[in-house]
This record gives structure tokens, C-alpha cells and sequence, in this order.
């Protein structure tokens, strides 16, 4: 009984040594990621002090704003104290408040990005007009999270409004995008679903629901590490969008090892054919995984749902689940296959 | 001597006769007061059952938080309207959350005088539950009210639950829980982590109000949200929501884990986000299944937490309230009581095998 526990005490602290190493690498991973950021938030914030651009993001539920350095002085804050909407309201010039805030309040319900010229008053005295730019993110279910704003003064260079336009555009790029595989993201897939959904039921086309899952990822993981468990991804990534040439045809990562395929107007039978396809440039690819049973190397399993609106009209949530209850077939069934609902 | 803190967490199934004058009320057919009236005798027939299984914590069961744990604080208030955001369940049903239709927002009870109450009907120690502001501020119309921002709400709510909550701390209260319950839903919301994030800086901005001795008295609990048997977020990774979930400055953590499929990686979690001087109440009794747990198993499901969690730092506690809006029966007042007991049991348990395994 004694000797037991002691061996089981020290089995015990042997994985928890384990598991102190591997925090200490993903730490160090995200320490280095995190440099990087910092360096470009430096560099942007050069850029914004040498443009005389005040920058300022509110997160909605707390009113708590956050400021760049030119912010921060033009606000004028006794040391320590946190800066609040109220902060932003009180530098607007007071003729202009009314305007401004009826844009941002509306802004907090419809998330339309808007932009509005208005004076603002530094130091007490110094009236300057600025060019204020603004945008709510709103989560589902039409709750704020946070509105972020540039203010510019109208004497900067019009080069600037380059730098902002592809400040925002980088923005939305990452938000539509995943970061490891480059694949467009689960956001992405929410739109694009929605939108490809209402388009193709009216026009009585058709739609397929492809929906792809690594076999046994998470033992890829458990035995060979979360980085080559990335590179996995990635890899098995690039061979899926290597599959596509028409245009009509979307690949989203829609959770960690969870692809899915949207085809636009094709027949059931291409859509299968298109299975078919990814399901082989997986297999064909052979690469090893020996915790894979039965395969030693990396396959997928694929479930497929399918609607031909000028016959029936599936929601997209039921094309979901009945695509997502054909995978849950197919791994059930032995994995590296196919159905079809 | 090894001593594990046990604590209910929330509502217990109403009786009958209280879902029945409930649903009068609603059709019109009995007046607040009679309601109040009855869930009244509610609170001291759950407060006497507690005390008679040995609790050595007591509440009221919530039995008079009327429509739900969240609905306190909107009971028969003019300005609310039934169809707010909608919760989805894992079993396919849904619920509303209240939406307000005009300003200002007051809250119609508090809790505070839930407490009052259960204070002169016993002798023991009394827990007190409060709803989170960053739930009420979930009451907010998409669509925002005129003359009556969002700012304007959030500062309202805030004065408010601190008041709520500073009153049931100087009733005498040996422990205020927030309620965090949308914690893990706020990450289907936003999967992104930022409104978790916006709800946990709200949270603290009202624990910064207290001292540490008070904060020492606060708790936070959170869950899958369960009710009629089912959850709404428990397809939401623990790992998503712990290491955030443990910056909020509480001195207590009340962490639904019996429902878990597998609890070791969240309890893994829970050891490295651990602070000196918390209290990490486990969740051992699964109010959503409805076998009873028995002593055996509470008792195993405490030693399982105790290979993660210093014994000083640990304590047991319910998944969640047993049912946590009115309506709702599908849980029994006696399999409740009777998960109760095996928790009470099952920690006692737990107690001797523990001091035997560190040898005192
Ligand atoms: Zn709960």
C-alpha cells in the first residue's frame, strides 16, 4: 500500500515536470510573439506621435479607454488615474459633443464605422479641428465589446489617410483570417455561410456541406508535440485548398482540427467527387502518425450534407448538423472515409 | 485535523405549492404579497432541511428569487420586457433573459433582504448568492434606449450590485457569491475573449471597492448553466475561461467540475492559476444528473481534487443551483436534498481518507 503511493506520488511529479517544461516552451513562444507585437506597437505609435494621430479604444461594458501617448496628453489625467468615454467627451469641443455623441451611441447598435469632423479643445484654449474616425465591434446577439477611434489633426498630411486605410484593412484581415493555416476563419465561415445560404436558396441552385476532421489529432498532439501538431495543420491545410480551382468553392478552419467545405451550385456528385478528392491528397500524402490505428499516417474523415433548394429547402443549421452527424458516421466507422447524409 | 469547506451553491427546487402559486401569479390569480407571502415559508422549510442535514452553511434555496436567479432584481418592475437575449440549451430549449425597455434600471429586490430574512430564522452560517453585474448589464436592448445609454445603465447597475453587495457583507453574511454563470456563455458569444474580458474588468472594478477582509468574504461562481436538466455553454473549454476567470480579485472560486467529461486538464488548470490565499470551492454533486450522487463517489471526486488543489486551499461545493428558474421541476426538492447530503457525507468522507494519506 506504502510503496504504492510513493510510486505513485513520484509518477505524479514526474508529469507534472513534464508539464512544467512544456509551459515554459509555450511561454517562451508567446514571449517572442509578444516582442514582436510590442515592436510594432512602437513603431505605430512613432507614427501616430510624428502624424499627431490620437488614438483611443473604449471597451463598451466598462467605459474604460485605452490611449496612445498623444491621447493620454491631450486628455491631461492626474498620474494613475484610469481614462474613461467621459475623458474623450470632455476634450470635444462643446458645440460639437451633441453630434458626436449621438454617432457613437448609434454606432453602439449598428457597428457602422463612421467618420465625422469636429473641434476639439487642448489645454483649455488650443481649438483644433480634427477628423475623427470610429468603429464599434459588436459580438453576437448585438452585444458592444469595444469602439476604437482615431482622431486626426486636419493639418497632418493626406498620405496619413493611406496609413489608416491599411491600418483597417489589416484589421479586417485578421479578423476573417486564420493565423496558422491562412485559411479564412470561423467568423468568416459564419458570414459566408449566412450570405451563400440566402443567395443560392433564392436563386433555387444548390449547395453542398462538407465538413473534414483529422483522425486521432489530439494524440498527433499528445505524442509528437503542439508544434508539429501545427505544422500538421498547415500542411494538411495547404493540401485541401490545393483541391480547389473554381471559384465557387469555399475552405474555412472552423474550429482546431476542423475544416469545412462550402460548394456553390455544384451537383451532389461533385460534391462527392470533391470528398473524395481531399479525403485521397491527405491519405496520399503519408504523412506519418503512428498513433493513427490502423493507418500510421495522417488521414480525415469527412462528413457531407447536401440541398438542392429547387427540390427542398434544408437551413443551414440543419445542413450543419446533418453534415456533422455524417462525420460523427464516418468516424465511427473507421475513420479516413466518407458520408454522405 | 483536515477540514474541507462544503457549500450549496444556489436555488433548491422550489415545493409545489410554491410553482403553483408562482404560476397563479403569472396568470393573474394571486397577488405579490400572497407570493411572497409563501415563498417565505419556502425559505424556512429549505433553511430547517439544511440545517437538519448538517449544513454548516445555510441559504434559502433561492425560493425567493422569483422567476429566476437572475430575475430578482427585475420582479414586476415596470420597464421590462420578457424577450431579451436568448439563451440557447444544450437540449435544444431556450430561455429569455428580461430585456429593459426604458431607463433608469433599479433593481425591484436585493438580495440583502433575501439574507435579512434567512438571518432571523437560523443560527448558522448564511451564504448569500448575488447576480453579476456583467449578467444584469446582458438586460441592455441591442438596440439601445433613447435618453438612456449604456454608460448610464452599466453605472447604475454597478452602484447598485456593490450596494447589494456591501449590505449583505455588513448583515453578516459569512460568504457573498457573485453568480458568474454567463462566464463560459460569454465566450459562445464572443469567442474572441474579449467580453469575458470586459465582464471580469467590470467585476473587479466593484471587488476594488472592498477591503481584502470583505473580498476575502466574496466569491465567484461559475458553471455551464444549468437548467432542466441540460447546459448552455458546457461545449466551451474550461481552458478558455480559467486563467481569466481567476484575475477577477475574489477570494473564493465556486468551479461547477462534477458535470465535467473529464476533469483533470480543468483542474490541472485551476493548480496553475491558483493564488496564495484562495479558496477553490470544487464542484462534487452534478445537479443535472439525476441519479444521486453517492458519498463514495463525492468522497473520490474530493481526493481526485486534492491531487491538484492544496488541501488549505480546497474546499466542495454543488455544480450549480438545482434549479435555477422557477418553473422548473425537473429536479426533485428530495433528490436535491438528497445530492446534498452525500456532499456533506461524501466531503466528511473525504476528510478521514485524507488525513490518513498524509499521515495525521
Ligand atoms: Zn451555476
Amino acid at each position: 500500500m506504502n510503496s504504492d503511493l510513493v510510486k505513485a506520488l513520484e509518477e505524479k511529479i514526474e508529469s507534472l515536470e513534464m508539464e512544467k517544461i512544456q509551459l515554459e516552451i509555450e511561454n517562451n513562444r508567446l514571449m517572442q510573439r509578444l516582442s514582436v507585437v510590442n515592436a510594432n506597437d512602437e513603431k505605430l505609435a512613432i507614427m501616430q506621435s510624428l502624424a499627431k494621430i490620437f488614438s483611443w479604444e473604449v471597451a463598451s461594458l466598462t467605459g474604460r479607454m485605452k490611449c496612445s501617448a498623444e491621447m493620454m496628453e491631450a486628455i491631461s489625467l492626474p498620474a494613475g488615474a484610469t481614462p474613461q468615454l467621459s475623458d474623450l467627451y470632455q476634450l470635444i469641443h462643446p458645440e460639437d459633443l451633441p453630434d458626436f455623441s449621438k454617432r457613437y451611441e448609434q454606432s453602439q447598435i449598428n457597428a457602422e464605422p463612421f467618420q465625422i469632423e469636429h473641434r476639439i479643445v487642448l489645454g483649455g484654449s488650443d481649438v483644433r479641428i480634427v477628423r475623427h474616425f470610429c468603429q464599434t465591434f459588436i459580438a453576437n446577439s448585438g452585444i458592444p465589446l469595444k469602439t476604437i477611434g482615431l482622431m486626426q489633426d486636419m493639418t497632418a498630411q493626406r498620405s496619413l489617410e493611406k496609413l489608416l486605410e491599411k491600418r483597417n484593412r489589416e484589421l479586417k484581415r485578421q479578423a476573417v483570417v486564420d493565423d496558422l493555416t491562412g485559411l479564412k476563419n470561423r467568423r468568416s465561415f459564419n458570414d459566408i455561410s449566412k450570405s451563400l445560404w440566402s443567395t443560392l436558396s433564392r436563386l433555387d441552385s444548390r449547395l453542398g456541406f462538407i465538413i473534414i476532421d483529422i483522425d486521432n489529432f489530439k494524440t498527433y498532439n499528445d505524442n509528437y508535440g503542439h508544434d508539429a501538431g501545427d505544422l500538421v495543420l498547415k500542411k494538411v491545410s495547404e493540401l485541401l485548398a490545393s483541391c480547389f480551382r473554381r471559384g465557387n468553392d469555399y475552405l474555412f478552419r472552423i474550429g482546431g482540427e476542423e475544416f469545412c467545405v462550402l460548394t456553390a451550385g455544384g451537383s451532389l456528385e461533385e460534391v462527392m467527387q470533391l470528398a473524395d478528392k481531399l479525403l485521397r491528397v491527405v491519405s496520399n500524402s503519408e504523412i506519418p502518425h503512428k498513433f493513427n490505428a490502423d493507418y500510421g499516417i495522417v488521414t480525415i474523415s469527412i462528413g457531407v450534407s447536401f440541398c438542392d433548394f429547387s427540390v427542398q429547402s434544408i437551413s443551414l443549421n440543419e445542413l450543419y448538423r446533418l453534415a456533422d452527424q455524417a462525420l460523427y458516421l464516418s468516424k465511427g466507422s473507421g475513420r479516413n472515409n466518407i458520408t454522405t447524409s | 485535523m483536515i477540514r474541507l469547506p462544503s457549500e450549496n451553491i444556489g436555488s433548491i427546487p422550489r415545493p409545489k405549492y410554491l410553482i403553483e402559486a408562482y404560476n397563479a401569479f403569472n396568470a393573474g390569480n394571486l397577488s405579490a404579497a400572497q407570493l411572497d407571502e409563501l415563498a417565505k415559508q419556502a425559505s424556512r422549510e429549505t433553511i430547517k432541511s439544511l440545517e437538519d442535514l448538517g449544513a454548516e452553511i445555510v441559504t434559502d434555496g433561492e425560493q425567493q428569487k422569483f422567476n429566476s436567479f437572475a430575475g430578482y432584481c427585475t420582479h414586476c418592475a415596470p420597464n421590462i420586457a420578457p424577450d431579451g437575449l436568448r439563451i440557447d440549451f444544450s437540449d435544444g430549449h431556450f430561455r429569455h433573459l428580461p430585456r429593459l425597455t426604458s431607463g433608469p434600471f433599479k433593481y425591484q429586490y436585493t438580495a440583502d433582504q433575501f439574507l435579512e430574512y434567512t438571518l432571523q430564522h437560523t443560527a448558522s452560517k448564511v451564504k448569500q448568492a448575488v447576480i453579476s453585474p456583467s449578467l444584469v448589464s446582458l438586460l441592455y436592448p441591442a438596440n439601445g434606449l433613447e435618453g438612456y445609454s449604456r454608460m448610464q445603465f452599466t453605472r447604475d447597475v454597478l452602484e447598485q450590485h456593490t450596494r447589494e453587495i456591501q449590505r449583505c457583507l455588513n448583515l453578516g453574511a459569512d460568504k457573498v457569491q457573485i453568480d458568474f454563470t454567463e462566464a463560459r456563455l460569454s465566450l459562445k458569444i464572443d469567442p474572441s475573449g474579449e467580453l469575458l474580458q470586459n465582464m471580469v474588468d467590470l467585476i473587479n472594478s466593484v471587488l476594488d471597492t472592498f477591503t481584502d477582509e470583505e473580498r476575502s468574504r466574496i466569491g465567484v461562481h461559475t458553471c455551464p448553466g444549468s437548467d432542466l436538466d441540460s447546459a448552455h455553454s458546457a461545449d466551451i473549454d474550461y481552458k478558455y475561461l480559467l486563467p481569466k476567470l481567476f484575475t477577477i480579485r475574489a477570494g473564493n472560486f465556486y468551479i461547477a467540475m462534477a458535470g465535467e467529461a473529464d476533469p483533470t486538464p480543468a483542474l490541472r488548470l485551476i493548480r496553475t492559476c491558483l493564488r496564495p490565499g484562495l479558496r477553490v470551492y470544487i464542484g462534487v454533486i452534478n445537479p443535472v444528473d439525476p441519479e444521486i450522487e453517492t458519498p463514495e463517489l463525492v468522497c473520490e471526486r474530493v481526493l481526485e481534487a486534492a491531487k491538484y488543489i492544496p488541501l488549505l486551499q480546497l474546499g466542495i461545493c454543488d455544480d450549480c443551483g438545482f434549479s435555477p428558474f422557477a418553473d422548473d421541476e425537473s429536479t426533485s426538492r428530495e433528490v436535491a436534498f438528497g445530492k446534498i447530503k452525500s456532499r456533506i457525507l461524501g466531503g466528511k468522507l473525504a476528510e478521514v481518507k485524507l488525513a490518513e494519506l498524509v499521515g495525521k
